[in-house]
């Protein structure tokens, strides 16, 4: 029996994660090349903490953009559980495991409000999340009055942000395992496959009775979830609550999910894609910090590749997935499947 | 112009921001020294001062949106822009120089901007993302002591009043008058809306979308550049972290205005009202002692609230679109 | 005799897999209405793009006013004066009426070219006092209804000093009082010298309005004829007279219990009133022409496109279907009618495309059972003859016959008590067509309940043991195969009445 890697790509998906595979092994031995301390234990954890930050996040994000969607809240969500984490512990002085848990839900209704908002009241998700991105960071700062709290003492969060359990940092066994977790789902199950179905022609999924609206309100929720549990281990390493917490992740994120190869168009990437990419971008990142280049020109660096990426990536598709057809209507039977750019401008979904 | 659809009703919540802020802070009113009240303009006039840069921002957003795309990295390059005009400022260029400087960094975002666009056949949304963050990276590196200052000379030319208005105001309004008559008079100007309303539709008749994306962005840019060459001639002092948020601030002035989120309806003028309500609000939470930190939340509420409205009416006009892209 | 504003000779044309026009010609004279009339595939809508400049023939000529040309493109066809009224306009619903008449070459003055609204609004008053009509110029086009948006089509065409307006299907939205405005606004473009090439099902519409007739079969030219010269049912035999060949098996398979009722199913514009009864081992066709409403109908029991009114009963079981799952798991699977935009996710395998409507029973906890899936693929690829050299290529790439079959595997994987299909064999060759036919009959023999919606007559005739007919969202009448003919079947669906006269379509 013949090992497939995901439906739709024959080989030409293992070919493009190995050549991802090849560039960032490339990248690593050229960094680590570059700076010794790059592969001394003590950086490699650290980098592997902030890499978990990013990496749960891109998970759902690899979703949401395979069925052409986008969430631009993610940061504000990071934000705003970071808040209700510190100071309801500090403030109101609840035991940190409950705090935690309502640093949780508070994030997972924020998903959910934002899928809520696009597929009920069918605001394009780009303009939900932009002012979801809004809200939530604006109730964050809002609360937090522009203080921060400090959750040093706790040994909760000590243990998030600093702890090991067999010298691997406590965020990769959370990690790792739900990389793995998702990447199966999304190569092996009948609701992965529905994703990737929904991502090339959201109307032929319908018409094959699959459950678009459920499918697309549940990822938005984990999207928020996902943010949360980054939020609490963010909380950790920096040992402060703030509510510029999470600053600049959705854009982390997205680059991160772009440059592993999910397209904005929807319908292809993969999660072991997006692993690669949060491990490109977070050991550029990290690089370049070691090298001395400063945090400034490290966002251009980054803002470049995000853009060269897209670039890249959205050309070499063949298919012509843009706005426009070709002057001369093309003949019904030879059309293309309309396309649905994010969101529909006109149509209905 | 057309002052049909959301004008009227803007125009009317406008009045009664004013007419309540007025009657409930001392937004416009001051007791004079005989114990009555007295009207008291300066407050309004230090508001529209205060936004001129923002209502010149909008009005290149405006023509962006109308087309069918959105810009995010406004905030980032007004920043940009800004950062140009205070330190060639500094470096004693004459002030029309110093002018120029911050205008020509604009448009030039918007080219490359609007390139990537058009010809990489890019939807704007990635794009501008990734350039929102490159050029705040590099505003921040061009900036390294957190702020810098634009000359005095320059800072002048921003608090001159010739004939009792400020210089800000005057470019602002003689750009968005000029803007919305091209929007409404000019080949161009209908293009845009032709291409936001039905880009296939558009390209059947012998538009060229790519080429109205390129140019709103284009243009878009120099709107930009001008907006911070403004707001630098007023304030005199950038932060380097000046324009967050600003993205946002624009776009929802856009869709309260009236202008459709997908494009294809809207106006300039609808914008300026759009403008004036969102700073009427701030100035309203100022005065009501609302913290300063619940403002993006505010504005975000508002967004969700446009364009909710701007859902339900799109409805009606659904059955239109089944024909547009057969 | 002057030339005539536009002639088409001889014109061929082939697309994969289908000769769409062989040998077709036709030609129309200042101030004249031609009407061309032909089953759906007969080759008239290849025909008005050839005109239009959509598509170049493969051979013949085109004479515009005597000369010939080479026609590059829709743009240089409306320069040349040729303007083809949609059924489904290309239209810009946040403008104006007012510019959506001008888009594209509005008028200008002054040295900066500056939009001349008033010449706009002039230009347009004359316009429509030239056609006797009026559109409210200054609302968005979008809230325009679709009598008025055709009105509006043609207002744009005269604006641009069209000779030949090419008008599809232009009363098949339109109430009763609307069509006669219409027909009213055709005469005056008579008046004005302009050409009109009037394609209808109607024949009413056709003998009211048109001066000559031509008919189209299979792609070829039957003949052109005035219309005095012709009554309906002489065209109609002219449109349909062929053998019924052997493409139709068809083994009589005694009906079996009720396992779907349909009733009084509505929604309120597009069909309503909508009863009838489906049993096991029956195949029923549903007939009628293009925007009777089947295909909604279709869709609404699918739950696609749920009911406002009415219900079904699926085993007996009642229910409202408001979403395709839970049609499906009521035992309903359809097959839509646009295999591209409905059917087939293109990138995905044909694996993929085959069970996508079964994932979940595929799998175990969620995890898809790889072996369960091949083995149902090789179940189907064989049962339909699926040509398909590797189940992992994208369905695609696939020829529109085989991606048919795809996606009837993909039904019949449901285990369905009813299948629905959409014009199952549209835009297929003529091998893979008897191969679906063959497949639904032997279906039919196993106790499937099958509906099937189709524009073909032979294919009506030749497949269904009973036969439905809908106009303008009602079900007209329902002919046994015994006593169904081309003629009956047709005189239904156009609203013939049965003594040879024509009936106006129904107010609406």
């Amino acid at each position: 029996m013949r090992e497939i890697r995901r439906p739709g790509a024959i080989a030409r998906g293992w070919t493009r994660e190995g050549i991802l595979l090849g560039i960032v092994a490339g990248l690593l031995i050229a960094i680590a090349l570059l700076t010794p301390k790059f592969l001394t234990a003590t950086n490699l954890q650290i980098t592997s903490r902030y890499l978990v930050e990013v990496g749960l996040v891109a998970i759902p994000m690899t979703m949401i953009i395979l069925i052409r969607g986008i969430d631009i809240s993610v940061g504000s969500i990071v934000a705003l559980a970071t808040i209700v984490l510190g100071f309801s512990w500090s403030v109101y002085r609840i035991p940190m495991v409950a705090a935690i848990a309502l640093a949780l839900t508070v994030a997972t209704l924020c998903g959910l409000l934002n899928g809520l908002a696009i597929t009920r009241l069918r605001v394009p998700d780009l303009v939900v999340t932009l002012s979801t991105l809004a809200i939530y960071r604006g109730i964050a700062e809002g609360l937090g009055g522009g203080g921060r709290v400090y959750l040093y003492e706790d040994p909760i969060m000590r243990f998030l942000g600093e702890g090991q359990i067999l010298g691997i940092p406590v965020g990769l066994w959370v990690f790792l395992p739900v990389v793995l977790i998702a990447g199966l789902v999304l190569d092996r199950t009948a609701w992965g496959r529905s994703l990737y179905a929904i991502g090339h022609n959201e109307t032929a999924a319908r018409f094959a009775g699959i459950r678009v609206d459920r499918i697309r309100l549940l990822v938005y929720t984990l999207s928020g979830l996902a943010s949360g549990v980054s939020a609490l281990f963010m909380a950790g390493r920096l040992g402060t609550a703030r509510a510029t917490a999470g600053l600049g992740l959705e854009f982390e994120v997205i680059t991160a999910v772009v440059v592993g190869g999910t397209a904005i168009s929807g319908g292809e990437g993969s999660i072991w894609g997006s692993f690669l990419g949060v491990v490109m971008v977070t050991a550029l990142r990290n690089g370049l910090n070691l090298i001395g280049v400063p945090s400034p020109i490290q966002a251009m660096i980054i803002g470049a590749l995000l853009i060269l990426t897209v670039l890249v990536n959205e050309n070499l598709r063949v298919r012509i997935r843009g706005w426009v057809r070709p002057a001369t209507p093309v003949p019904a039977h030879e059309a293309e499947p309309a396309p649905a750019a994010n969101p529909s401008p006109h149509e209905r979904r | 112009m057309g002052w049909k659809g959301r004008e009227p009703f803007l125009l009317i919540v406008n009045a009664l921001l004013i007419v309540i802020l007025a009657a409930t802070t001392p937004f416009m009113v001051r007791p004079d020294a005989a114990g009555g009240r007295v009207l008291d303009l300066s407050a309004l006039r230090l508001l529209l001062d205060n936004y001129a840069a923002t209502f010149i921002g909008a009005v290149g957003m405006t023509l962006v949106i109308l087309a069918g795309q959105i810009d995010l990295s406004v905030g980032s390059a007004l920043a940009l822009c800004a950062v140009v005009a205070a330190q060639v400022s500094q470096m004693g260029w004459p002030v029309p120089l110093a002018f120029l400087a911050p205008i020509l960094v604009g448009t030039l975002i918007g080219l490359i901007n609007g390139a990537i666009v058009a010809y990489g056949r890019i939807h704007a949304i990635l794009v501008t993302l990734g350039m929102m963050t490159l050029l705040r990276g590099l505003v921040v590196h061009l900036v390294p002591a957190g702020w810098v200052a634009t000359s005095d000379a320059f800072k002048g030319v921003g608090l001159a009043r010739p004939l009792g208005v400020s210089t800000s105001i005057w470019i602002a309004a003689a750009f968005a008058l000029a803007m919305a008559l091209a929007a409404r008079y000019t080949r161009w100007g209908r293009e845009v809306y032709a291409v936001g309303s039905n880009p296939n539709a558009a390209a059947i008749v012998g538009i060229r979308p790519h080429r109205i994306w390129f140019t709103v962005l284009l243009f878009n840019g120099f709107a930009i550049g001008l907006a911070s060459a403004v707001h630098a001639s007023r304030f005199g002092v950038i932060q380097n972290n000046i324009g967050q948020g600003f993205e946002l601030l624009l776009i929802t002035a856009v869709v309260i205005g009236g202008t459709s989120i997908f494009g294809g309806y809207g106006s300039v003028g609808g914008t300026l009202l759009g403008v004036l309500f969102l700073a009427l609000v701030r100035s309203a939470l100022i005065y009501f002692r609302i913290p300063a930190l619940w403002e993006q939340a505010v504005y975000g509420a508002f967004l969700l609230f446009a364009v909710g409205l701007d859902i339900a009416r799109s409805r009606a006009w659904a059955r239109a679109w089944r024909g547009g892209t057969a | 005799m002057d030339a005539p504003l536009l002639a088409l000779r001889n014109i061929y044309k082939a697309f994969p897999g289908v000769q769409a026009l062989a040998g077709v010609s036709l030609d129309l004279y200042a101030g004249e209405v031609h009407a061309l009339v032909g089953e759906n595939g007969a080759g008239k809508s290849t025909l008005i793009k050839i005109a239009a400049g959509v598509h170049e023939p493969d051979a013949g000529e085109i004479l515009i006013g005597g000369q010939p040309v080479r026609l590059q493109g829709p743009r240089h066809a409306t320069a040349l004066g040729i303007a083809v009224i949609h059924q489904e306009p290309y239209l810009f619903p946040t403008l104006s009426v007012l510019e959506n008449l001008f888009v594209g070459f509005h008028p200008r003055r002054g040295p900066l070219g500056l939009v001349d609204w008033r010449a706009m609004a002039r230009r347009a008053e004359g316009v429509f006092r030239e056609l006797g009509i009026s559109l409210p110029l200054d609302r968005p086009a979008g809230e325009l209804s679709a009598a008025q948006q055709q009105l509006l089509q043609i207002a744009r065409s005269l604006l641009q000093d069209a000779r030949v307006l090419i008008m599809d299907e232009p009363t098949s939205s339109l109430s009763q009082k609307e069509v006669e405005i219409l027909f009213g606004i055709i005469g005056r473009l008579r008046q004005r010298g302009v050409g009109v090439l009037y394609i209808s099902h109607r024949l009413e519409e056709v003998f009211a309005l048109a001066d000559r007739v031509t008919v189209l079969r299979d792609g070829q030219w039957v003949g052109t004829y005035p219309i005095s010269a012709v009554t309906p049912e002489a065209l109609i035999a002219r449109m349909v007279g062929r053998e019924l060949t052997q493409m139709f098996p068809h083994t009589p398979h005694p009906p079996g219990e009720v396992r779907l009722r349909v009733q009084a199913l509505g929604r309120p514009g597009l069909f309503e009133g909508i009863s009838f009864e489906l049993r096991a081992g029956e195949i029923v066709g549903m007939a009628g022409l293009v925007g009777a409403g089947r295909s909604e109908v279709a869709q609404a029991i699918f739950g696609i496109l749920p009911p406002e009114e009415g219900w079904i009963e699926v085993d007996g079981r009642r229910m409202v279907p408001r979403a395709p799952w839970e049609a499906m798991a009521a035992g309903i699977f359809y097959i839509p009618e646009d295999r591209h935009r409905q059917g087939i996710v293109a990138p995905l395998s044909v694996r993929a495309n085959l069970t996508l409507a079964i994932l979940r029973r595929l799998a175990r906890f969620g995890w898809i059972d790889r072996r369960a899936e091949d083995a149902l693929v090789d179940a189907y690829r064989e049962r339909l003859r699926i040509r398909v050299a590797d189940p992992e290529q994208p369905v695609g790439t696939l020829s529109g016959g085989n991606q048919q079959k795809v996606v009837v595997a993909r039904g019949l994987a449901t285990q369905p008590r009813v299948l629905i299909l959409d014009e199952p064999t549209r835009g297929i060759d003529v091998g893979t067509k008897a191969e679906i036919h063959r497949l639904m009959d032997e279906l039919a023999g196993q106790g499937m309940a099958i509906l099937m919606i189709s524009s073909e007559l032979p294919e009506i005739l030749g497949m269904s043991d009973r036969i439905l007919v809908m106009r303008a969202g009602r079900l007209m009448g329902e002919l046994r195969r015994e006593e169904a003919t081309p003629e009956q079947v047709m005189a239904l669906a156009m609203g013939l009445t049965s003594n040879g006269g024509v009936q106006a379509p129904e107010a609406r």
